[in-house]
């Protein structure tokens, strides 16, 4: 039962990391959070769903096209909105209240498109159950780990070892300073969003699957739930938003089975509040030095 | 020909004109200084000329191309880098991946090439390479704009402050390099509030008030120019 509960904390806590890391992200190279985070994770969700409709039983073809629309809509985020608003230097306040119209207007499209109604989703990665040692394990939920810890490695070598990622990381220490050195920060920024919005995508996939089901208010919830596993790691720090992610996924399904079902939702919020309380910093990050 | 040429540059903060209508030129193999007060304009000088300003009138030639609405990768990319006011390092990464940033723009054989260039002048950025830069003594950190600026292979090298908060022998150390760095090759534009340590290594300066240009020579007629003296060399 113990080991069952979490496997399946672990499953639903690595679609947060990706949700998380791509909200990380965009923390870390503008300093702004993205509130259509949430949204754009059920956008991709729908998005996968509605081109595998479209063109019965492709499903990696979906899958893939799906993940990359979705980054399409993330880059236009930037390109169309909040690269404008950082061209007029406006504060960053404009930047954040205009992630949360995005947010509104991709909800009430999908609304428009899809109704209000939970929809059915088809469940393509289960390939059945085993048992390991009395723990049932469930395909899917193997997959799900597979691929999220599969990401999650690719996108730590693209940040630790790659150009991009090093452009990417000077920009979050200092923009100006890499614009300096010749690093294209628009660029950098562009990709940023779409690596994010992609893995939101991915994630918005998976627990569709996982849960069979998906619906427009999913996007909210999980944009409170990584942005508490973003604050639990720390924000801006990318193996923080991994670590945060598994473990809010891990507390929640804890608390829902040991304390009571409907805590599940609170206890993300719980350990925001902790974190907040005690450890404003988050697990990973730093203490900023104020240099005199 | 120079190499760079601001004509009647304006630029603007909001309704405050920082620049007022500024000309001057920086010649090949030149050391030129821009010397001004605080809120003269000087940095703001240095941020239009690298891009991170955007003209609000004027223009500026490199190599006789009109850069003004270049973006500030281009700039680089065509040789013009800056080691900016208040050393701006990236302090959570190495010395060595400093450096490295610097050459962002390079391949990679060229970048090992000028790093030995690099390492002889700052051979003491060679005993700290894999130290995080955060954590270098502010001379330090000083010595690793400049050779950060180096990494870029600059045609023309904008120095923005070096001596800014250094002790008197870091300081000394700063312009030898800058001199040592003229004589490999490369145009130097300096702004400084040391005016005299500035002026005795250049060859031309420009001095800057409240955004304009309200004296320009030698740097030999500036140094015995009583009005310099009195206002920038406190004599």
């Amino acid at each position: 039962m113990l080991f069952e509960q979490i496997l399946n904390g672990l499953t639903i806590g690595s679609t947060y990391a990706l949700v998380a890391i791509g909200f990380t992200m965009v923390f870390g190279v503008l300093e702004l959070v993205n509130f259509a985070n949430g949204s754009i994770y059920m956008l991709g969700g729908y998005l996968t769903l509605m081109v595998y409709t479209t063109m019965q039983g492709h499903f990696i073809l979906a899958f893939i096209l799906g993940v990359v629309m979705t980054g399409v809509v993330g880059f236009c985020l930037d390109r169309f909105a909040l690269r404008r608003l950082r061209e007029k230097k406006a504060p960053k306040l404009t930047g954040l209240i205009t992630t949360m119209g995005f947010a509104t207007v991709i909800d009430n499209v999908i609304l428009l498109f899809f109704g209000s109604q939970t929809k059915p989703y088809p469940n393509l990665i289960d390939f059945g159950q085993f048992q390991v040692g009395g723990t049932t394990v469930n395909t899917s939920q193997i997959v799900i780990l597979a691929v999220a810890l599969l990401l999650m490695g690719v996108l730590s070598y693209v940040t630790y070892k790659t150009k991009l990622g090093k452009a990417m990381r000077c920009t979050a220490q200092n923009a100006d300073a890499a614009r300096l050195m010749g690093v294209n920060v628009n660029m950098v920024i562009s990709v940023t969003f779409i690596i994010s919005s992609a893995l939101a995508a991915i994630a918005g996939t998976l627990v569709g699957m996982y849960y069979q089901t998906i619906d427009i208010n999913m996007g909210f919830t999980i944009g409170m739930k990584t942005m508490a596993s973003a604050v639990l790691g720390g924000v801006g720090v990318l193996p923080g938003a991994m670590v945060g992610g598994l473990l809010v996924g891990l507390f929640e399904t804890l608390g829902a089975s040991y304390i009571s079902a409907g805590y599940r939702d609170a206890v993300a919020f719980i350990i925001l509040i902790i974190i907040i309380l005690v450890k404003p910093a988050g697990l990973f990050g730093k203490k900023k030095i104020n240099k005199v | 020909m120079a190499l760079l040429r601001l004509e009647n540059v304006v630029s603007n903060y909001g309704s405050i004109n920082a620049l007022k209508g500024i000309s001057c030129e920086v010649n090949q193999g030149e050391i030129v200084t821009l010397i001004g007060a605080n809120g003269a304009g000087k940095t703001t000088t240095m941020h239009t000329i690298t891009g991170l300003k955007e003209l609000n009138g004027g223009k500026i030639f490199f190599e006789d191309q009109d850069i003004s609405r270049w973006e500030s990768q281009k700039r680089v990319k065509a040789g013009i880098v800056l080691s900016p006011e208040g050393r701006q390092v990236f302090p959570d990464f190495t010395v060595y991946d400093n450096l490295m940033m610097g050459g962002y723009l390079q391949k990679a054989d060229t970048n090992a090439a000028t790093l030995k260039t690099v390492y002889a002048l700052f051979p003491r950025l060679e005993e700290r390479a894999s130290q995080v830069a955060g954590t270098l003594s502010g001379g330090e950190q000083q010595m690793l704009a400049v050779a950060r600026a180096l990494m870029g292979k600059p045609k023309l090298m904008l120095l923005d402050e070096p001596s800014m908060g250094l002790a008197p022998l870091i300081v000394k150390e700063i312009f030898n390099l800058i001199q040592r760095i003229r004589d490999l090759g490369t145009t130097v534009l300096l702004v400084e509030q040391n005016a005299r340590a500035a002026l005795k290594i250049s060859d031309r300066a420009y001095v800057l008030e409240t955004g304009k240009i309200v004296l320009s020579g030698s740097a030999q007629d500036l140094l015995n120019s009583e009005e310099v003296q009195q206002a920038y060399l406190g004599m």
